[in-house]
């Protein structure tokens, strides 16, 4: 039975929350969206990121990520949220660079302790900056080892587009050289890098107009709505409607729940621009009102385009609800 | 040793010849660092069947973003949603 704080809440959209769990990682990509590296060790507070569950729990979002950073760094928290979640029926995921494949055994023994607890879903990433320090034998150890386990899902997530185009090549060399079945596992071919990482690397720009009509574009996001249907919690509690930290945040966690901070969220003009028609319309407005030049620029994604209004200070709170 | 590996079937694929020409010559594959494993898949597929394989996985690749809809975190779920 519902209760009634879960029905006032039954109008959001979200279908998955996303902790960031820490920003230390063994790694230090130029394209992370939080800018993680070894000297990192921000954390988000065990305590608190439990008590958040509960509130997750009550909007009725069922898939849980867990990500960071390298959240395998900040393991005992990591297998409290899946403990908890598994125990509330929620599905866990985690993100993970699989640094720790350091064999077939290890990843088998690690993966295995994580599976009893209730996590069934993996994902890692792959890419060129990742595998300059994660080997591509770890990756497949723990392939390997979550495919021995019958891991519900496991997704190998890269990139072809703001990056080489190694992705096909590294999944090439873990099938036919490492001998990972490629047919049982997803592979996603990520759209999105950070601000800086745009600037620098992406490789194709588009118009404005252009990417407005992103249909013909044979782009990954191809309808207004399609974004926003996923909650980002980082370590510092700020909340964002996105699974990355380009956007607006909507509030912080840490001060307010979550059921307040997007409880009024469709009553934000801005965000129903941008949930109705995507970024392209609220780029205009702001072109209209504020003089800003948006319009006529070039994007290689609406996530971009996106960032790029909101990494403006001047707009960085549209999406607060205050 | 990988990247070796991977610049050659990236060479390969559009010049299979240049491949076949490096595979079967002792001293111009020595100039490259092949573990044993990465020497045998070369020996066992032919250029062309590289080409088709590396064409199916990047179909592949790009197929998956629009055809799941499962849920999955960090920017690829919200986008897939048809």
């Amino acid at each position: 039975m519902k209760s009634e704080n879960s029905n006032k809440s039954s109008s959001h959209e979200f279908n998955m929350a996303t902790y960031i769990i820490t920003y230390k990682c063994p790694l230090s990509c130029p394209m992370c969206f939080f800018s993680c590296n070894p000297q990192r060790d921000e954390t988000i507070s065990q305590e608190l990121s439990l008590k958040i569950l509960d509130q997750i729990k009550e909007l009725e979002i069922s898939f849980i990520g867990i990500a960071g950073g390298e959240p395998f760094l900040k393991l005992n928290l990591m297998k409290e949220l899946i403990k908890k979640a598994y125990s509330y029926g929620m599905t866990a995921i985690v993100v993970t660079s699989a640094y720790w494949g350091i064999s077939y055994k290890k990843a088998l023994l690690k993966l295995k302790n994580l599976k009893e607890l209730g996590l069934n879903w993996i994902q890692i990433s792959l890419d060129d900056q990742h595998q300059q320090i994660v080997p591509m034998e770890m990756v497949a150890n723990v392939l390997k080892a979550a495919l021995k386990l019958d891991f519900e899902d496991i997704k190998l997530i890269g990139s072809s587009s703001g990056n080489s185009e190694n992705f096909k090549y590294q999944l090439f060399y873990l099938e036919q050289v490492l001998g990972i079945d490629l047919k049982r596992i997803d592979i996603i071919d990520r759209p999105r890098v950070s601000h800086q990482y745009f600037e620098d690397h992406e490789q194709v720009k588009y118009p404005f107009e252009e990417l407005e009509n992103i249909e013909k574009l044979d782009l990954p996001i191809t309808k207004p709505g399609a974004c926003l249907t996923e909650l980002m919690i980082d370590v510092n509690g700020d909340l964002y409607p996105c699974c990355n930290n380009f956007i607006g945040k909507l509030g912080n966690v840490f001060i307010e729940d979550i059921q307040s901070i997007i409880k009024n969220l469709n009553d934000n003009v801005y965000f129903r621009i941008i949930k109705q028609d995507g970024p392209f319309k609220l780029a205009r407005h702001l072109d209209e009102t504020q003089k800003t030049n948006f319009v006529n620029k070039r994007y290689g994604s609406w996530c971009e385009l996106c960032g790029m209004i909101f990494q403006k200070k001047e707009f960085q709170d549209l999406l607060t609800n205050k | 040793m990988m990247n070796d590996f991977i610049d050659l079937i990236k060479k390969g694929k559009d010049d299979p010849a240049y491949l076949k020409s490096i595979i079967t010559d002792k001293k111009k594959i020595k100039n490259f660092e092949l573990t044993s494993a990465e020497l045998d898949v070369l020996k066992k597929l032919d250029p062309e069947s590289i080409k088709v394989i590396v064409e199916n996985i990047e179909k592949r690749a790009r197929l998956s973003g629009l055809a799941d809809t499962r849920a999955c975190t960090g920017g690829t779920y919200a986008c897939q949603v048809q």
